[in-house]
């Protein structure tokens, strides 16, 4: 239970960490020295320290209920609860994030929450049957009964489910050929435009959460064996890195059928062979 | 504490007229060579999220309004940069019909940077003051 705790409480540190990751080895990839490993701090705390702006109430209340989710899904995940219920409190965060974006009259905001829940439709689905797999392999959508005197790897009975959750996650990202909801030459910020100062730092700390999590979910397929499901989040995040780096934005189409035409298939033959053998 | 402060300056770049040299060695600071993300310098295009307002070139009729607005949507505290000869001073267009005014008729401008085109290390220079600058502003804050 104090290990639980402790998870929840250096999730925003690690978060913080990638984030600086992220920056400092897409840099390099660039052939750039790249900023400080500290970076996303030092932008939070300048973000802090703007003077406050908003556009009204009502985005403010929809930022920091996206926040409350995503720390819900973090707390959820690490007290070992149902995993459909915290594929609910992850939809519904970003599902506010979409209605902030939607709660003003700016263009860019608006077209950005409408990408962003094009991205929500199109891992959401794919999501919800990796959780459903796992269920069916298991018995049970507990996290706890899942990870309970486990003596092989999850991976071993969900191989394709483990590939197809790599499409949500590159999906997830945020970063190209999927940057679609924020894309910079595109839509400004996404539904991020109209946010300043320390009401865009909400969205920078909800990141901190978001990260962590999903890269976590590739833990718990190698669970018995910690440091080999730590390696391959790892791989996982560079090689997110590395796509990042090397292409071009895609359209939402592209994005649907990428998500539809690879992972559903993925997920679907899993699931047969399970019923099946 | 005071060390993190200004580590993150984020910019708004926006070109006032001209003939795009300007724009075109302020972004060649971004490219590996000369690499100001390693400063925390990111080029947002956002004036909400933006910290230092760079313009380029004379300021035309059509453009004047714009760079109003722009500077008025930036949050407290905020810096702006006037990169390159036509932006300071007209340069060589000065008297031509479309051109109306200097930069600092309109809104205050802290740091000039002179040059036709200026220079990426200039404007690294300019950039480097404009941040001491915003400094003491959030200091001050």
């Amino acid at each position: 239970m104090i290990l639980n705790i402790v998870l929840i409480l250096i999730t925003p540190l690690i978060g913080l960490l990638l984030m600086g990751l992220d920056r400092k080895i897409s840099a390099r990839m660039q052939n750039r020295k790249g900023p400080p490993l500290a970076q996303p701090l030092y932008d939070l705390i300048k973000l802090f320290s703007k003077k406050e702006a908003y556009v009204n109430t009502s985005t403010i209340v929809f930022a920091l209920t996206h926040l409350m989710f995503m720390v819900a899904t973090v707390v959820l995940f690490f007290l070992l609860q149902d995993l459909i219920v915290i594929f609910f409190t992850l939809t519904l965060s970003i599902f506010f994030l979409i209605l902030g974006g939607f709660s003003t009259r700016s263009p860019y905001s608006y077209l950005g929450s409408h990408r962003e829940l094009m991205q929500l439709l199109a891992i959401e689905t794919l999501f919800l049957m990796i959780i459903v797999t796992i269920g069916v392999a298991e018995g049970s959508f507990s996290l706890e009964h899942v990870l309970a005197e486990r003596t092989y790897p999850l991976f071993f009975t969900l191989p394709l489910s483990f590939a197809a959750l790599f499409l949500v996650v590159i999906v997830k990202m945020g970063k190209p050929p999927f940057d679609i909801p924020s894309a910079h030459s595109e839509v400004v910020q996404g539904p991020y435009t109209e946010y300043s100062g320390r009401w865009y730092a909400i969205f920078q700390i909800s990141k901190m959460f978001e990260v962590p999590f999903f890269l976590a979910i590739f833990v718990v397929f190698f669970m018995p064996f910690l440091l080999v499901g730590l390696i391959v989040a790892a791989f996982v995040f560079f090689l997110s890195l590395l796509v990042g780096n090397t292409t071009s934005r895609t359209t939402y189409k592209g994005m649907l059928k990428f998500t539809y035409l690879y992972g559903i298939p993925l997920v679907l033959v899993n699931l047969a062979g399970l019923i099946l053998l | 504490m005071s060390k993190a402060l200004a580590r993150s300056p984020w910019f708004l770049h926006y070109d006032a007229g001209g003939c795009n040299g300007c724009d075109i060695e302020l972004l060649a600071c971004l490219t590996p060579r000369y690499d100001i993300e390693r400063f925390g310098i990111v080029n947002k295009g956002n004036p909400k999220l933006a910290d230092i307002l760079l313009v380029v070139g004379p300021i035309t009729r059509k453009s004047k309004p714009v760079i109003e607005n722009l500077y008025g949507q930036m949050p407290e505290p905020k810096v702006v940069v006037a990169v390159g000869s036509c932006c300071v001073e007209r340069g060589i267009f000065d008297g031509c019909y479309g051109v109306d005014c200097l930069l600092d008729e309109i809104i205050p401008v802290d740091v000039y940077i002179p040059g036709c085109a200026a220079r990426p290390g200039t404007i690294i220079e300019g950039i480097k003051k404009a941040i001491d600058l915003w400094r003491t502003r959030i200091e001050g804050h």
